[in-house]
């Protein structure tokens, strides 16, 4: 399900195992989910350098690495820890509602995640 | 006791022949030329084994450490078949550097220069537009550089001559001294890197000898005996043996059992210190047994292969050229003393805390990074952080004082044979002297 609140896009879907991630792709939309300890953080999926897709990456605690290069990411705040990624990941607001995760994605159309 | 090995090892505690190896100064500029530097990295550090890392840090094919050592940096790969492998961490094409510094897992390894990307095993796996090249491209001769690489107690070795002999025949005597405290059983409680302005020696040199302990560290003479310290000089290799739990002949509460090592020995293993009531002689075998009995089982460990004094004591070993072992049985501290790629007054310490924990895996530290500064104190897991700042103040002090006219080399007394010793095997490098011998 989707629902427009202030024109944000806020996509519903199911959360990752703790330690994993999931690939969500809403109409263009590439957001990667991580579970961390329980905690959620949506990002997205496409790394700063080179735009390589990552959940095929290696998330150990809250650090990301890009398949590609290896480039690290603080997935809490998509701040780049090692080259050659400078810039940082966009990351999305999320939270729990009745068990299912909704992220916020500023600015987007309204649109509901595959199921 | 639920544990019994069908093989017990144990450590040989003989005396070693004290080496001859005469009284004259070590050079100053050994630790501050650019050329001994030169010298060194073409003799020594391209020919030796080098400690490069845990193996339980790459688990999976594919989980990769990177491992720095003066101008080389080297991948250590966990491959498909369950082997590790080293190779270069450099692109065949322009020379780039594959991977930044640290540890990960790739399926493979893209070139973030012009997108060559080869496999886990180093081979080539894609060139872009291959056919460009009208030289041809020969993958075989593309493939990363392979670099010699072998295991012992759960640690990672690398030796950058393809020629060099193998690495259980470099260590020597060292598996046969340190196998019984199963190594391989141990896990990362803390992993640190401090940059210091001073050369690697002098950070190796500095922990390499009891003489220092009553002026740097005269805090813990009253728990460690500076004075009663047997020292063996193997072929490359040496050791010391530091009592702990009972106070310096130099300190006044030598041969009582004072409220230092009540707290932090017997209550720190979990004694009822205020109930007990042995004396000095019976703090070791005290701890030793609460360790067997109770804190083996509870990590899951068997300690029984240990004497009571290797449960105590600081049993101290320097593996040559570089890795300092600290190890007290159920933990251990290890050093490396790293080279800087081009200044001979700098140098990278690594620290890494151990604890013998076979049962659950703990979570891998964060490697940690600092620039040494006169007010740097890391607060270590597993402790330490005070005793190690009291060495480390001291470097770049020793190493400007090397530079002054005032001082012309290293003065040594017998309390410091295993620097000398030490220089010694360094030496028999540089003159091309050392490769055919054993550890």
């Amino acid at each position: 399900m989707a629902e427009v609140e202030d024109s944000q896009c806020r996509v519903e879907t199911d959360e990752p195992e703790p330690g994993a991630m999931r690939a969500v792709d809403v109409d263009g939309h590439e957001i990667l989910l991580c579970n961390v300890g329980g905690e959620i953080y949506a990002l997205r999926n496409a790394c700063s350098h080179a735009t390589t897709r990552l959940e095929g990456g290696q998330l150990r605690g809250h650090r990301l690495e890009c398949p590609l290069h290896g480039a690290i990411f603080d997935i809490r705040s998509g701040v780049p820890l090692t080259p050659p990624a400078r810039k940082p990941l966009e990351v999305y607001p999320v939270e729990r509602v009745q068990g299912r995760v909704v992220i916020r994605i500023p600015g987007s159309p309204v649109r509901t995640p595959p199921a | 006791m639920g544990f019994q090995r069908s093989n017990r090892l144990s450590t040989p505690l003989e005396r070693s022949p004290a080496p001859q190896l005469g009284f004259d100064r070590i050079p100053k500029e050994r630790y501050l030329s650019p050329e001994f530097a030169h010298l060194e990295w073409e003799q020594m550090w391209t020919k030796t084994w080098l400690f490069a890392g845990f193996e339980k840090d790459i688990a999976e094919p594919g989980d990769y450490f990177t491992t720095e050592i003066g101008p080389e940096s080297i991948l250590v790969i966990r491959q498909r078949s369950g082997e590790i492998a080293a190779r270069y961490n450099v692109c065949r094409h322009r020379g780039n550097r594959l991977r930044e510094p640290g540890m990960g897992h790739a399926e493979s390894f893209a070139c973030a220069f012009h997108d060559w990307r080869y496999n886990i095993d180093g081979s080539v796996k894609s060139i872009h537009d291959p056919e460009t090249f009208p030289q041809g491209c020969p993958l075989e001769d593309l493939a990363l550089k392979p670099v010699r690489c072998e295991t012992w107690g759960g640690f990672v070795w690398l030796n950058l001559d393809p020629e060099a002999r193998p690495l259980r025949e470099y260590l020597g005597i060292i598996p046969d001294h340190l196998d019984p405290y199963h190594f391989e059983e141990m896990q990362l409680l803390d992993h640190v890197t401090i940059e210091v302005a001073c050369n690697w020696k002098t950070s190796v040199d500095a922990f390499n000898e009891p003489y220092h302990m009553a002026g740097t560290h005269p805090d813990t003479l009253v728990f460690s005996d500076d004075v009663n310290v047997p020292i063996d000089c193997y072929d490359h290799h040496s050791r010391m043996i530091m009592p702990l739990a009972v106070a310096s002949p130099r300190h006044p509460d030598h041969g009582r059992v004072n409220e230092e090592i009540r707290q932090n020995f017997l209550a720190r293993f979990g004694i009822d210190a205020s109930a007990f009531e042995g004396g000095a002689a019976d703090v070791g075998p005290a701890i030793a047994k609460q360790v067997r009995e109770v804190h083996g089982p509870a990590l899951g460990a068997d300690f029984s292969e240990l004497t009571d004094s290797q449960l105590v004591d600081d049993f101290h070993y320097t593996v040559f050229p570089n890795i300092t072992f600290n190890i007290f049985g159920m933990t251990a501290w290890v050093f490396r003393h790293r080279p800087h790629p081009h200044d001979p007054d700098r140098m990278f310490f690594d620290f890494f805390s151990l604890l013998r924990s076979p049962g659950d895996p703990l979570p891998r530290p964060e490697h940690r990074h600092y620039e040494l500064s006169d007010d740097l104190v890391v607060e270590l897991a597993g402790g330490g952080g005070e005793l190690l700042a009291q060495d480390t103040y001291n470097l770049p002090r020793i190493q400007a004082g090397m530079h002054s006219q005032g001082f012309e080399g290293l003065f040594l007394g017998e309390q410091e044979i295993r620097i000398r010793h030490f220089h010694e095997t360094l030496q028999s490098y540089i003159e091309g002297k050392a490769s055919a011998g054993s550890g």
